[in-house]
């Protein structure tokens, strides 16, 4: 077994459109150590939010493997996948995506309704979540309630919540102002540094990709470098 | 799980799932005050029984038939008590009530054992032709009194010329179920006949117990066979399949009611079905995140199909609940007149229950399986 965390091994990702044959990663081959904080860039359309739900377990490549800490996702049926996904990945979105009627707290604790928690255990566990992205003072928060900072701090409390091996992040600074970002990047990188999370982030922003350790270019399916 | 998930959908628009829900809610009402009149519009109010038939006057409901008739039926076999009603309609204007006066003879309490008296009530009534026995009900609005004179105009001519009518209360009378029989005065056959000027030795129906249920339909026949191509042509019957063929004389009630009910259910599914819908599409980003953070895709479907459930249901609870606390107001505001025609039975919870599932079903499978087939890719990308 090799010590990458993801290993990606030729993978092909095709798209059927009307009579045309989209080809959006083609022969595709990438490796991501455990603790690696990956920026993907690249123009629109090269396939890095593709690459990024394949990771997730999001979607299955056409051909080709994708491996995460051991697990052939390929292989997996949709049920299995939603099974792995619970516990193996969070998902940052550029726009949050927080449900709009819950309060943070419930926003963060939705992905451990899914586990055997008690009731308390999942109360500390989304306290720490908070915690750890500073946001313990408005767990009773509505996301109307929220600036778009904080809902972003929020939606990364619930990728954390479930201790998840990897926290795949696409644009998670993309509807954010500077200083914003800046924060956002800033917890990210306390995350991958002192939490030990493996950070795979599809961005189009140049001073995101700073942030993280190293980052790759996508063009036409393929990696440049 | 399924709490949090159904609570955050309903609430996310608080006025549609209000308003959807008030929906449902007039659509079980209808359906509840429908089902609770039917008796009315069906005939099988309590306390009709099945060993009574009537014989009226075939042409006209209102009319009137001979005397003699009374005797023919009173000499048939199977035949065990006989008795008539003789109406006469009181011209509010210039009557002390404005109800019927039903001339019998003492018959009527042992054919129609629902009316009742007293053994002292009867001899009074024996005793003094112009006696009349008021109805409880009556008598509690009016205020009448034993010695009393009730003075009415009446549709008959009395033989001094006039229309007007007086008698003196002797006693009352009650009747079981029916109360709105109640409302009406009791006056001797005997008494009317002699005193009216038109309309001599006739009576408006005939009313007779006979030995068994199944024989009141081979003696109807029989009488009206009688009777058939004469001037004097009848229709007879068991009282409460006679009382629903009068009400059928004014249209098909069934198909009325059916198609009332397909409307109040086709809004139903329409309503549900739209919300459910609507509500489903404008979630699309979050059934994706859901999936995305591991819910599966019969979660969803389940907690689609929860959220119809519970907004039918919520609906089915509201409307049938109204119906309940509305039913004692519509007696009340017919003066206990339908106090036993007015009422909900277990039978019409039953099939709310299953109209709630079916509608639930319906309208919510095709959202249901909508965010089942939602592949969280295309949605992410869609925004």
């Amino acid at each position: 077994m090799s010590d990458s965390l993801v290993s990606v091994k030729s993978v092909n990702k095709t798209y059927q459109r009307g009579g045309e044959k989209l080809v959006v990663l083609d022969d595709l081959s990438l490796e991501v150590p455990k603790g690696d904080f990956l920026a993907l860039m690249g123009p629109s359309g090269s396939g890095k939010s593709t690459l990024l739900n394949l990771i997730g377990g999001l979607d299955t490549p056409t051909s080709g493997s994708v491996e995460v800490d051991g697990e052939r996702l390929d292989s997996l049926n949709s049920k299995a996948l939603s099974q792995w996904r619970s516990s193996h990945v969070g998902f940052i979105f550029q726009f949050y995506n927080l449900l709009p009627v819950l309060t943070a707290f419930k926003n963060v604790e939705l992905p451990l309704l899914l586990t055997k928690l008690s009731g308390s255990q999942r109360k500390q566990h989304v306290e720490t979540a908070l915690n750890i992205v500073s946001l313990a003072d408005r767990s009773g928060h509505k996301p109307n309630e929220l600036s778009g900072g904080q809902q972003q701090r929020v939606a990364i409390a619930r990728a954390l919540v479930s201790d998840p091996d990897i926290l795949v992040c696409d644009e998670p600074t993309g509807d954010l102002d500077r200083d914003t970002a800046t924060e956002i990047l800033d917890l990210l990188q306390i995350l991958n540094r002192d939490h030990g999370k493996t950070i795979l982030m599809v961005t189009h922003d140049p001073m995101a990709a700073d942030s993280a350790k190293r980052t790759l270019h996508l063009d036409k399916g393929k990696l440049t470098h | 799980m399924y709490w949090v998930l159904i609570k955050a959908s309903l609430f996310r628009k608080k006025i549609r799932t209000f308003l959807t829900i008030a929906s449902i809610s007039i659509a079980f009402l209808l359906f509840g005050l429908l089902n609770s009149m039917s008796a009315i519009f069906t005939g099988s109010m309590q306390g009709m029984s099945a060993d009574i038939i009537m014989v009226m006057p075939k042409y006209n409901m209102f009319g009137t038939q001979p005397y003699s008739n009374v005797e023919y039926v009173r000499s048939l076999e199977g035949v065990e008590k006989v008795s008539h009603m003789t109406m006469m309609t009181s011209d509010p204007l210039g009557s002390m009530f404005d109800g019927m006066i039903f001339a019998s003879d003492e018959n009527l309490f042992d054919v129609y054992t629902r009316f009742q008296t007293t053994d002292e009530y009867k001899e009074a009534m024996l005793q003094r032709p112009d006696g009349v026995l008021v109805g409880k009900l009556l008598a509690d609005q009016k205020g009448f009194k034993i010695g009393d004179k009730v003075r009415t105009k009446a549709s008959f001519k009395h033989e001094d010329g006039t229309f007007n009518w007086e008698f003196e209360v002797v006693g009352f009378y009650t009747v079981k179920n029916l109360t709105g029989d109640e409302l009406g005065i009791m006056a001797n056959y005997k008494y009317i006949d002699d005193s009216r000027m038109t309309m001599k030795g006739t009576t408006g129906y005939i009313i007779a117990e006979v030995l068994s249920p199944e024989l009141a339909v081979s003696i109807s026949n029989k009488i009206d066979k009688n009777f058939q191509n004469s001037d004097r042509a009848t229709r007879s019957g068991p009282e409460n399949q006679l009382a629903m063929e009068m009400v059928g004389d004014f249209g098909d009630i069934e198909l009325i009611m059916n198609l009332i009910l397909s409307a109040v259910f086709f809004t139903i599914l329409l309503v549900t079905g739209n919300t459910m819908s609507q509500a489903v599409r404008e979630r699309t980003a979050d059934l994706a995140v859901l999936k995305s953070i591991g819910y599966g895709d019969l979660q969803l479907f389940v907690s689609v199909i929860l959220e119809a459930f519970i907004i039918i249901f919520s609906g089915l609870i509201v409307g049938m609940g109204i119906t309940l606390l509305m039913i004692p107001l519509i007696v009340a505001a017919s003066q206990d007149m339908l106090a036993d025609a007015v009422y909900l039975t277990s039978s019409a919870f039953i099939t709310a229950f299953l109209i709630g599932v079916l509608v639930t079903f319906v309208s919510s499978f095709m959202p249901a399986r909508q965010a089942l087939k939602l592949k969280v890719v295309d949605a992410l990308a869609k925004g």
